[in-house]
């Protein structure tokens, strides 16, 4: 098969899933829908692996045109992929990824009655992820992006009748669409200075333009990869997505969509570089939102929300990566967070199914017993993401710390405070929900083997992640950066330059520290469970942690309240007042004057004859003596 | 030239057809005859011959309009084949007046002599009055066909004393010496050329339902069959806007036709849009939507810009798309109501049949001009026309009545999507008549992303 009819068909085969699903939903049973939603899919990871299999890194990356789209003006933006390194990347993981977790949803979502219109949202989600990473140009970036958004949105809400989703999914769309205004903004700024929209196009004309623009536009990308990478100030949105269904948090708000702002910043590579403000911005914000949300995960009690700050969290550490220039690191990092995560994700989504739709971890507790191969895989992901050596997370944020280091200690201090943090509420998650004893009243079961199997293969995709890219030090090649930078065409990487010492020194020290950590963690939560009380008892500081630093309750005081107000007054005064009656004022006339004109119609033959006539007698006076 | 012996021969084929009782062949024969000048005219593209001694000129334009009449007859016949299930008699007729009055549409879209124009015109209407009275036992449609026949001979009567003033001016029926003629500056103050010009202006605004001559129009479209008026709404007006347009692209237009050609956009803006939004009946509602439409095509034209012919006919493609589709929806819903017109008819359609009330939002929309439809796109092209050819206080009126015509528009989307009181007949829907509306609901949104020029 041609590289161009496979390229068409990744995002072709989700796409055709959404149409069919949508529209025989009422007629295909959950399992016969999450089965077919699954196989497209994994087709289309077969695809993008024959396409990987088939691509030559020294080639570079190629355009695959499917047709002309918009083409006036001076304009002219083809609806076109781009299959090169970093797209085949981020498509093997989207849809090798979103495979596995399509399978884990028939198990999860089998008793639902909306089961097929679930998937065909699933499925639509994965067509709009395609269509981002895939797209040649901004503008098709731009139509995956607003469609990645419009299903997030749809599954964050997907369980409709529980009024606070459908709050958790607009907070959502709205800090979304606040993200794609920038967006927006740097697109135009982009073709007003390049005069095109595409990638490779751009990026060869900006190498070496050194303009005050360039900050402007990089910024305002920036600020879109804040809203959909949940990043300061954009990032209070992703935990009350945690509303969804679990398959959604691992998929969309774990694995793919959340990468879609590193995804993009990647792409842009070299727009960044010419913008070293913006980098120092990315870094600093980054730093923070890895800090703050870890520090929120310490004292949460839902296991979703854990996990949504600890994503919040890890995604703060591949901006940090993009900050100082170590994209590939970035895509290190989102590649091995994609495994586990959304096998932690999906660990507790057993665990929830296994509870009957219990979230609260002071009501768990000793369930190793139970769900046996949901606590191995869980502890496999738990282990990790803490970074214990080994591990793909070692590897992948190691490697951030290390050019952290390269940059200033105190940065590495900062990370290695995050690291800290991460493993201590990772591990105390662990250790009250499967360790002690069990402290609810359900009946807990192993789930089904359609969701232990992805969970097996997400957690060997979990150890063994590492090896893509592993570096000298442990006998590899770095051979995911190599790949990467064949992607093009501009997006440099910085080599890391430290010596072998340093570098063995700080991975022995952050090990050590962990270590201790998980053993801190242990005596509190395992040998006994220490739960949190009522949050009026705590002391200020960790109150304020434990509220989530009151950022939700800063935003709404900021803009819920005086948007807010602002409109409902404008509505009771300015709508109701002025625009409302006016408008009907105008209806009404033109209504009253169709009334009236209405009347020369009779139905009369002869009547209509002289109007005939004498309307032509008075339009040839009109027209002659007008001439 | 075979195109037009082809049609006329399968025109006399159906009455053949007719008389021997082959009912179930009739619209297979008058498809597969459209089918075959359809593929006549697209094979015989680069032919650009004069025929019948130059009277007629198969250029560009008249192959395209052609070819698009013949597509929407093809459209109407295959929805003729439910539509004329249950009638008795004369069923082969109907077919056959169709195809004659279509060979007239044919030859006043490629005339060059202003006889032929003449008798394209009538070839084109006296088919027409006796369609109009097709059912034989209904009195509105025989009231509508005698009031179509007395109104047609009246601007036919002006048509012709025009043409005699145009030749008396210029001495010639040929539209090429006619032009040259008229471009000559001591030309243009005659006033007999003058005075010819906007009587045969006046016949042809007739055809094209323009005010003040549009009063025949909602009495005819609303007595005559559904299939007749869908006919009469989409390859008639064709018809008659390419000869329009053919007519004044080849003359050197005097000032005053150009004012005139004005007060009659804005009144047909004007009275179009206006009384169709008290307009219940939604035969009638047609009507008044054609005349506004009517209005905006001819602000395509009056800017006598080169672009306006593909303008026209992008418009008109639009147009007779979302119309044939519209009118075969309405026959099955006033089969399911008992022969109810009012719009109330269409209530409940979503419900019922999903996809046929979303063929009927597309096709709505698009005639109301809401964007991702062709109809936005059309109406756009004609507002920059209009705007480029320094109209720019009658483009906005023309936009402010575009605005006005989303309302009576709105109304039946509403009926539609309405959930229904009371139990009714259910829609039946024919497979055939499916496609066909399938086909034009899709194709108003193709249209949008596929913008057609003339060749």
């Amino acid at each position: 098969m041609s590289t161009d009819l496979l390229a068409a068909l990744v995002p072709a085969l989700p796409l055709a899933g959404a149409i069919a699903l949508a529209a025989l939903r009422r007629k295909l049973g959950a399992n016969a829908a999450g089965g077919l939603a699954t196989a497209l899919v994994a087709g289309a990871f077969v695809a993008s692996a024959l396409l990987f299999q088939g691509f030559d890194p020294a080639a570079g990356g190629r355009t695959v045109k499917l047709l002309d789209w918009v083409r006036v003006a001076g304009m002219d933006i083809p609806l076109a992929l781009r299959i090169d390194a970093l797209s085949l990347t981020m498509m093997l993981i989207v849809t090798g990824v979103g495979a596995l977790i399509h399978l884990y949803s028939i198990g999860y979502m089998h008793e639902d009655e909306r089961a097929p219109t679930f998937f065909a949202q699933l499925n639509l989600f994965t067509f709009a992820m395609l269509l981002l990473v895939m797209g040649s140009n901004f503008l098709v970036t731009f139509i995956g992006w607003e469609g990645v958004g419009l299903c997030s949105y749809l599954l964050i809400g997907f369980w409709y009748k529980t009024p606070e989703y459908n709050y958790a999914a607009r907070k959502a769309f709205v800090m979304n669409r606040i993200g794609d205004v920038g967006m927006v903004l740097a697109m135009v700024l982009l073709f007003q200075r390049f005069g095109t929209l595409e990638y490779d196009a751009i990026m060869d004309r900006a190498s070496g333009v050194n303009d005050p623009l360039m900050i402007a536009a990089t910024l305002f990308l920036f600020l879109g990869a804040t809203g959909k990478s949940a990043q300061i100030p954009l990032f209070t949105w992703l935990p009350d997505a945690m509303a969804g269904p679990t398959p959604v948090s691992a998929l969309i708000h774990a694995a793919t969509m959340v990468t879609a702002g590193v995804f993009l910043t990647v792409r842009s590579s070299v727009l960044f570089e010419l913008a070293p403000f913006t980098q120092d911005i990315i870094l600093w914000v980054g730093t923070a939102t890895a800090l703050l949300a870890a520090s929120i995960g310490l004292f949460q009690n839902d296991i979703k929300k854990v996990l949504a700050y600890s994503t919040v969290s890890q995604l703060g550490y591949m901006f940090v990566a993009l900050g100082l220039g170590a994209y590939s690191a970035a895509m290190f990092h989102v590649t091995t967070h994609a495994f586990f995560k959304a096998l932690l994700f999906l660990g507790a989504g057993s665990v929830i199914h296994a509870l009957g739709g219990e979230q609260d971890i002071r009501r768990m507790g000793g369930l190793k017993g139970t769900v046996r191969t949901t606590y191995i895989t869980f502890l496999i992901g738990t282990i990790a993401i803490a970074g214990l050596p080994l591990m793909s997370g070692f590897f992948s944020k190691d490697l951030i710390m290390a050019f952290a280091f390269q940059r200033s200690p105190v940065l590495f201090a900062l990370l290695l405070a995050g690291a800290l943090m991460t493993a201590f509420y990772m591990f105390r998650l662990l250790f009250l929900v499967f360790h002690g004893t069990y402290r609810g009243q359900a009946h807990p079961h192993e789930s089904p083997p359609t969701m232990t199997v992805p969970l097996v293969v997400l957690a060997v995709l979990s150890v063994a992640g590492g090896l893509l890219n592993l570096p000298h030090l442990f006998g590899g090649h770095e051979a995911m950066k190599h790949f990467l930078e064949s992607a093009a065409e501009g997006i440099r990487f910085e080599n890391l330059a430290l010596d072998t010492m340093t570098e063995i020194v700080l991975m022995t020290l952050t090990t050590v520290l962990v270590g201790v950590v998980i053993y801190i963690a242990h005596g509190r939560f395992a040998v006994k469970a220490t739960l949190e009380g009522d949050e009026a008892d705590m002391p200020f500081l960790k109150r304020l942690v434990a509220q989530r630093w009151r950022v939700d309750e800063l935003y709404r005081a900021l803009f819920e309240r005086p948007f807010g107000w602002l409109s409902t007054n404008l509505y009771a005064i300015a709508e109701n007042k002025v625009v409302a009656p006016l408008v009907r004022g105008v209806g009404d006339a033109a209504l009253r004057v169709g009334e009236t004109v209405r009347g020369i119609q009779t139905g009369n033959a002869g009547f209509h004859l002289l109007a005939m006539l004498c309307g032509l007698i008075l339009l040839l006076t009109f027209t002659l003596m007008g001439s | 030239m075979s195109a037009l012996v082809l049609l006329s021969v399968v025109g006399v084929v159906l009455l053949y057809l007719g008389l021997f009782g082959r009912r179930t062949a009739l619209a297979a024969t008058g498809v597969a005859g459209l089918l075959g000048t359809i593929a006549l005219i697209a094979t015989g593209w680069h032919l650009e011959s004069p025929l019948f001694a130059g009277i007629v000129r198969f250029d560009g334009p008249a192959r395209a309009y052609t070819l698009l009449m013949a597509g929407a007859t093809v459209l109407l016949f295959l929805f003729g084949v439910d539509y004329y299930a249950r009638m008795q008699r004369n069923v082969a007729e109907q077919y056959a007046l169709m195809l004659f009055s279509l060979v007239g549409g044919i030859l006043i879209v490629s005339f060059s002599n202003l006889v032929m124009l003449f008798l394209g015109i009538e070839i084109l209407s006296i088919p027409l009055y006796i369609l109009a009275g097709g059912k034989r036992d209904s009195f509105r449609s025989g009231e509508a066909a005698f009031k179509y026949f007395v109104q047609g001979s009246f601007a036919s009567g002006f048509l012709l004393m025009g043409l005699a003033l145009v030749y008396g001016a210029t001495g010639s029926f040929d539209l090429a010496a006619i032009g040259t003629w008229s471009a000559d500056a001591a030309h243009g103050h005659d006033t007999v050329f003058l005075l010819g010009l906007l009587l045969t202006l006046a016949g042809l605004a007739f055809k094209l339902a323009a005010v003040p001559f549009h009063f025949w129009s909602p009495d005819v479209y609303e007595g005559s069959p559904t299939l007749i008026t869908a006919f009469m709404s989409t390859v008639v007006k064709t018809a008659a806007f390419a000869a329009f347009h053919r007519f004044i692209a080849a003359l050197h237009l005097p000032d005053a036709v150009g004012t005139m050609l004005l007060t009659m956009t804005v009144l047909t803006l004007f009275l179009g849009n206006v009384v169709a939004l008290r307009q219940t009946q939604f035969k009638r509602l047609m009507a008044y939507s054609s005349i506004a439409h009517t209005g905006f095509l001819l602000l395509a034209l009056v800017g006598g810009d080169p672009r306006s012919g593909d303008v026209l006919f992008y418009y008109l493609a639009a147009y007779t798309l979302a119309t044939v589709g519209l009118f075969i929806i309405l026959t099955l819903a006033k089969r399911a109501a008992q022969g109810e017109e009012h719009i109330r008819i269409f209530r409940g359609l979503f419900r019922e049949r999903p996809w046929v009330a979303v063929a009927a939002l597309l096709m709505l929309l698009s005639l109301a001009g809401i964007p991702f439809t062709a109809g936005f796109v059309a109406k756009y092209r004609v507002f920059m026309l209009g705007l480029a050819g320094g109209h720019v206080l009658i483009t906005f009126f023309a936009v402010a009545m575009a605005l006005l015509g989303i309302y009576y528009y709105a109304l039946v989307v509403r009926e539609a999507f309405a959930p229904r009181e009371q139990e009714g007949g259910t829609l039946a829907v024919a497979p055939l008549n499916w496609l066909v509306i399938t086909l034009c609901g899709v194709g108003v949104v193709a249209l949008a992303v596929w913008p057609v020029a003339l060749p």
